[in-house]
């Protein structure tokens, strides 16, 4: 199953949350980078049959999401697990899954709690199902939500900013829970975290103001940055050039150690200077950069 | 990973007997309805039910004891008692349970994404508030008439059903309505209130226009009851109602306000 996105739009007065967006998602994890504001949310809104795009269309494998019934009928092939996801405090995990479960009509109540024990098993809450949600920790909460996203088996899942706020054990068990249910279904995570793209993505899509600036390979990305990234060692008082773009500053008893991102190799005055291989967080900081200077470019001209 | 269990196979559900399954199906759906709607019970505010049936409860008691010891004004203070609990009383409590139905959910968002979707959420939720509140209002109702309260000199089922429906349609609409344009549950009781209060405060002056009297909502308790526009009023108001429930219906399937009121 696909999911595509036709030169998707959605303003909201005079604001323009999305331009023209045009996307194909096939199985597997799908990462969705971009800063704050760059329309992350509504796209996966759209995507979640919560928000209807002002124009373009939106295909959840055979459903046209821009048909009142066929929207309806989406949701039945849709997880979705929101940014900011509140519960039930004096519900119990399993009864939270049981009853999201007869929202999504599972009405067959062996199969449902079947699978509501499986998914238990999955998100290794098992020992916790029968505790009430308020004693739960974050991570806990979180892996539930992947749990109710999961229930009736969807064919694509869409997840916002699932890591957040987790330390990082819970990081890093979320992100292999989500590679795993992610061998047969499309997986589309959005996150400002790189480090999640980087573990569990292959494909990536970089969105700005609303705009796509890349669509491709993780690894094309990253390579995007080869030759942009280095590592000096800056005596005290050293000025940065302005097209220079820092990505980590560590202190060192002769002054700081900077990795930067730029068009050129560091000035004269930098120490030690190093190229390294670039980073997903390199190839990310390189395109936003290269978008900024095409639109000052094209602002002054 | 695929997460369902195991299906039967197609030749394996052949085998099965369509006159046996659709029976079966048809239980199942069942029990998984009135599953779903105990877990809305359980969601819904439960000190809201307990107040509805303390106040109940409480008004009962007052029209007995103003029938015991209220002397010669006793009987008529009972019955304009009784005409204010099921009018403007219930029409109260409706505002309240309808403000707090769904603004504040916590899981608005996700329950907005599932196949039930929020409205049929809503529409389940208002309908078990309902139900509390006809079950406390026909309790009340049973006991007042049974201690010989008369409510109007045309007192029958379709004039009491009347009484009481007409406010609590109106501002159980309206308490909804205001509570999702508002994205809170406190402005939207405090937005139903607001013809109540209106109705109360100026009936003096607005009783001697004719013109007014299809807007009054406390026409009953304020003592019209017996007025030969009563049965207009009844009816304006209800389209009223009408009006509120269908604009209230509009805004629950404007899934960004939704997400906005949400956040």
């Amino acid at each position: 199953m696909n999911v595509v996105l036709e030169d998707v739009t959605k303003r909201y007065s005079a604001h323009e949350a999305l331009r023209g967006v045009n996307l194909t998602i096939g199985r597997g994890m799908f990462g969705l980078l971009g800063p704050n504001g760059a329309g992350k949310t509504t796209l996966l809104r759209i995507l979640a049959t919560l928000l209807r795009p002002s124009s373009g269309r939106v295909f959840i494998g055979a459903f046209d999401l821009s048909q009142g019934a066929q929207r309806t009928a989406a949701r039945s092939a849709l997880g979705y697990l929101p940014q900011d996801l509140g519960l039930y405090p004096d519900l119990t995990g399993r009864e939270l899954l049981d009853y999201i479960g007869l929202l999504k009509r599972l009405y067959d109540r062996s199969a449902r709690r079947q699978q509501i024990a499986a998914l238990l098993d999955v998100v290794n809450l098992t020992e916790y199902a029968d505790r009430q949600i308020k004693t739960y920790s974050g991570g806990m909460r979180r892996r539930l939500g992947v749990a109710q996203a999961l229930l009736g088996d969807p064919q694509a899942l869409v997840i916002d900013e699932p890591t957040a706020g987790l330390d990082p054990e819970e990081r890093i068990r979320l992100r292999t829970l989500l590679t795993s249910v992610a061998e047969d279904r499309v997986v589309i995570l959005s996150t400002h975290l790189v480090e999640d793209v980087t573990q569990t993505c292959k494909r990536v899509a970089v969105l700005d103001r609303g705009a796509l600036l890349f669509d491709g390979q993780t690894q094309t990305l990253i390579e995007a940055a080869a030759g942009h990234a280095w590592q000096f060692l800056a005596a005290p008082g050293f000025a940065l050039p302005a097209e220079m773009h820092v990505i980590s500053a560590l202190p060192h008893p002769e002054g700081t150690i900077y990795h930067v991102v730029g068009p050129t190799a560091p000035p004269g005055d930098a120490q030690a200077v190093q190229p390294l291989a670039p980073t997903l967080e390199d190839g990310y900081v390189w395109l936003r950069q290269g978008a900024i200077c095409k639109q000052t470019a094209s602002t002054v001209n | 990973m695929r997460i369902s269990e195991p299906t039967a196979t197609p030749s394996a559900q052949t085998t099965r007997s369509a006159s046996v399954a659709a029976p079966e199906r048809r239980r199942s759906r069942r029990r998984s309805i009135v599953l779903l709607l105990s877990f809305q019970f359980r969601l819904l505010n439960w000190w809201l039910f307990s107040l509805t049936a303390i106040g109940f409860l409480a008004a009962g008691a007052l029209v007995a004891m103003q029938l015991r010891i209220g002397g010669s004004l006793g009987e008529s203070n009972a019955a304009v008692l009784s005409r204010i609990t099921l009018e403007p009383g219930a029409g109260l409590l409706a505002a309240m349970l309808a403000s707090s139905l769904i603004v504040g959910d916590p899981l608005l968002e996700v329950t907005m994404a599932t196949r039930a979707g929020i409205s049929a959420v809503t529409l389940w939720r208002a309908l078990i508030g309902m139900s509390l509140l006809l079950l406390c209002s026909a309790a009340f109702l049973a006991w007042t008439l049974a201690i010989g309260i008369r409510y109007a000199q045309q007192q029958s089922a379709l004039y009491l059903l009347l009484l009481w429906l007409t406010p609590v349609l109106l501002m159980g609409t309206l308490g909804l309505c205001g509570s999702l344009l508002t994205g809170n549950s406190a402005l939207g009781m405090v937005i139903a209130t607001m013809p109540l209060a209106g109705s109360l405060l100026l009936f003096p002056k607005l009783v001697a226009i004719p013109a007014t009297h299809p807007f009054l909502i406390t026409y009953s308790a304020s003592g019209a009851q017996d007025a030969h526009d009563w049965w207009i009023n009844r009816l304006v108001l209800l389209a009223f109602a009408a009006i509120f429930a269908l604009w209230s219906w509009r805004l629950l399937r404007r899934e960004g306000r939704l997400l906005h009121m949400g956040q």
